[in-house]
């Protein structure tokens, strides 16, 4: 008797075992996709290295080999991952090779499918079940375009002035090109992306804004810092385009120079002064992202007033890769500060968007 | 007419007694071991999921620095063993608790990558307990702000 | 002998059925979740998910049992926090689940423990 119910105690005990094994492993494939996928994303900047470094985090996971988010009870890594690229939700991903085929790009999206074969023990006894089987996930993400608002910090208190009110074509900022975060005395400037660019009827070392941290030291360096501005209690209490921000001078004594050369000795990476080894490094983990900052950006045209209440409109938001502390440090009181401008806003390093009226974060799209 | 004599049903008694003899540790190990791995796996699976939901909520989270990203920690560990990062009274898990698990901002001071660690958790089974060390485990880039509220 | 075989083997078979029914219940819930987390659902939606693998009833009717007995009635969808802020989380509950056991001395109709799965809101359907 108990040979002719084997099969059938086989398939009860199949059910808990090796459907349980299969939902298990099932959930540890969507934690790779979901990370990889995340880890990904925020290395596409529109670049060919963005996408062959998005390559690397989309098939081995944030982390690496250092520590995977492996399978079958945490003891297998993940080894069959692919990753495909996308310039918007709903169109075509691309395979890597053919994302990797132009030096630049508008990937926005990533798609990391991960698959893993699992034996079955018990019920492959029933009749039509095969063993081993094939269990797959997959994870869609992408640095989604919002309207920015901020309101709970992350920007820096100082921006840099338009060269076109464009949005879409990045403000006529050219990436890689330094640009001028504080203007120096007199609104000279030795930053090469805004060499003969003319601000206009602007105050002398124009460049910080008020985020709502006020004009006082402490605060100022604690924006500059470790953000926290606009904040729910900060006036103005969130900016996004069209906000209206006061500009004081930036003669402010050593406050504001040591507390930007601070936020960026922040960051491991004192070394490297472009993007693109910067990136290395970030890939390498010798970087933090600390170097990478967001400030909005203002239309020099809407410049008003005199002296320290002088006010100019938001018109978009940009990234900008600080220079090693020692450089920042050099500027002085009244020295000008520059920044590499690497990108439209995003609250993720880069992007590979150029929308600058946009704030471009990265999320799990499906 | 078939005549079943005693002998022959003491016989078939006795065949019976033989079969279940032969067959029941068979049995146990099965019935047993269906429970045991049935029982572990479920419990394995709510863990996988609370660590990896809770590792999804670390990787945007602010992350304080005034405390050393102490607040960051507890609302990580709350979100492990509550499914809410304010805490809560039902863990997810049987006898999981905010001891059982291990956040590691990697590293502690501007980290770049946060992993969330299930440790010393102890399956209670009817027969044999299983202790899980150091999983399930879930690592994720960090993507969140980094605040300093006692700036 | 007899009886005590059959019991043994009911027991297996059983146990194996709401092991089942357990992980399946978990595997629900914590796709559920995701797909509420990218999706632009309301409780309904999450509900048929749970049940019928579809945001919609079959022929409308929420009142049917989908796979493995599970009914849109007893699936809750909630969220935690403020819409935006880093901690917004999607919340979802499967509870009050019966399974029935048919092993001699512990045949009857036994609740299971709820489910619970909540994760970080992500894209809730947005497609820029």
């Amino acid at each position: 008797m108990v040979a002719v119910m084997a099969n059938v105690m086989l398939a009860g005990v199949g059910l808990a075992v090796d459907i349980g094994r299969t939902f298990v492993v099932h959930s540890e494939l969507q934690a790779f996709s979901d990370a990889a996928a995340l880890a990904a994303v925020r290395d596409l900047d529109g670049t060919r290295t963005g996408i062959q470094n998005a390559h690397t985090l989309a098939t081995q996971g944030p982390l690496g080999t250092s520590s995977p988010n492996g399978i079958n009870f945490a003891s297998t890594q993940v080894t069959t991952a692919t990753d495909t690229y996308a310039t918007g939700f709903a169109a075509t991903y691309d395979s890597y090779a053919t994302a990797t085929t132009s030096s630049t790009n508008q990937y926005r999206f990533v798609k990391v499918v991960a698959s893993a074969s699992l034996p079955l023990y018990f019920l492959r006894v029933l009749p039509g079940v095969t063993s081993p089987v094939t269990l797959q996930s997959s994870a869609t993400a992408g640095q989604q375009a919002q309207t920015p608002n901020f309101s709970n910090g992350g920007l820096v208190p100082f921006s840099a002035d338009a060269h076109n009110t464009t949005a879409a074509n990045e403000f006529g900022f050219t990436r890689g090109s330094d640009y001028t975060l504080r203007w120096g005395n007199g609104n000279t400037t030795t930053c090469g992306g805004d060499s003969g660019f003319n601000p206009g009827n602007v105050p002398s070392q124009h460049g910080p804004v008020d985020l709502g941290q006020g004009t006082g030291e402490s605060n100022l360096g604690s924006a500059i810092q470790y953000g926290g501005y606009p904040n729910a209690s900060s006036t103005p209490s969130s900016v996004g385009v069209g906000t209206s921000l006061l500009t004081p001078p930036g003669n402010r004594g050593n406050a504001l120079v040591d507390s930007l050369a601070s936020r960026s000795n922040q960051d491991p990476d004192q070394t490297d002064t472009t993007w693109d080894t910067y990136k290395a490094a970030l890939a390498a983990g010798t970087a933090n992202g600390r170097r990478v900052v967001t400030a909005p950006i203002l239309d020099p045209a809407t410049y008003s007033g005199t002296g320290s209440n002088v006010n100019g409109t938001v018109i978009g938001f940009a990234n900008f890769l600080l220079a090693p502390a020692t450089t920042v440090s050099a500027a002085g009181n009244s020295g000008p500060i520059c920044a590499t401008y690497i990108g439209p806003g995003s609250l993720d390093g880069s992007s590979g968007g150029t929308n600058g009226a946009s704030i471009y974060v990265s999320m799990l799209f499906q | 007419m078939v005549v079943i004599s005693v002998r022959d049903k003491r016989r078939e008694r006795g065949h019976a007694v033989v079969e279940l003899a032969f067959v029941w540790s068979f049995l146990w190990l099965l019935a047993t071991g269906v429970y045991q791995f049935g029982n572990a796996f479920y419990v394995y699976s709510r863990l996988e999921t609370a660590a990896s939901n809770a590792a999804m909520l670390a990787s945007r989270l602010n992350y304080d620095v005034s405390d050393s990203g102490a607040s960051f920690k507890t609302k990580v560990k709350n979100m492990a063993v509550y499914g809410d990062p304010n805490g809560g009274t039902t863990p997810l898990a049987p006898n999981l608790t905010t001891a059982n698990v291990d956040v590691n901002p990697i590293p502690s001071s501007f980290p770049t990558g946060v992993t969330v660690t299930i440790q010393n958790y102890t399956i209670t089974n009817l027969f044999h307990d299983i202790t899980l060390t150091n999983k399930p485990r879930v690592t994720v880039a960090y993507m969140g702000s980094v605040v300093c509220s006692g700036c | 002998m007899i009886l005590t075989l059959m019991a043994l083997i009911v027991f297996i078979v059983d146990m194996g059925r709401i092991m089942l029914i357990d992980q399946y219940l978990v595997e629900r819930a914590r796709v559920a979740a995701r797909m509420a987390a990218v999706n632009n659902w309301n409780q309904a939606a999450v509900a048929n998910y749970v049940a019928y693998n579809s945001t919609t009833a079959p022929g409308g009717q929420t009142s049917s049992a989908g796979l493995l007995g599970v009914r849109p009635s007893q699936v809750g969808y909630s969220t935690i926090g403020i819409a935006g802020d880093p901690g917004y989380c999607v919340k979802v509950t499967i509870s009050g689940m019966e399974a029935f056991t048919f092993t001699p001395y512990m045949a009857g109709r036994f609740t299971l423990p709820a489910i619970t799965v909540s994760l970080p809101a992500q894209s809730l359907g947005a497609t820029n």
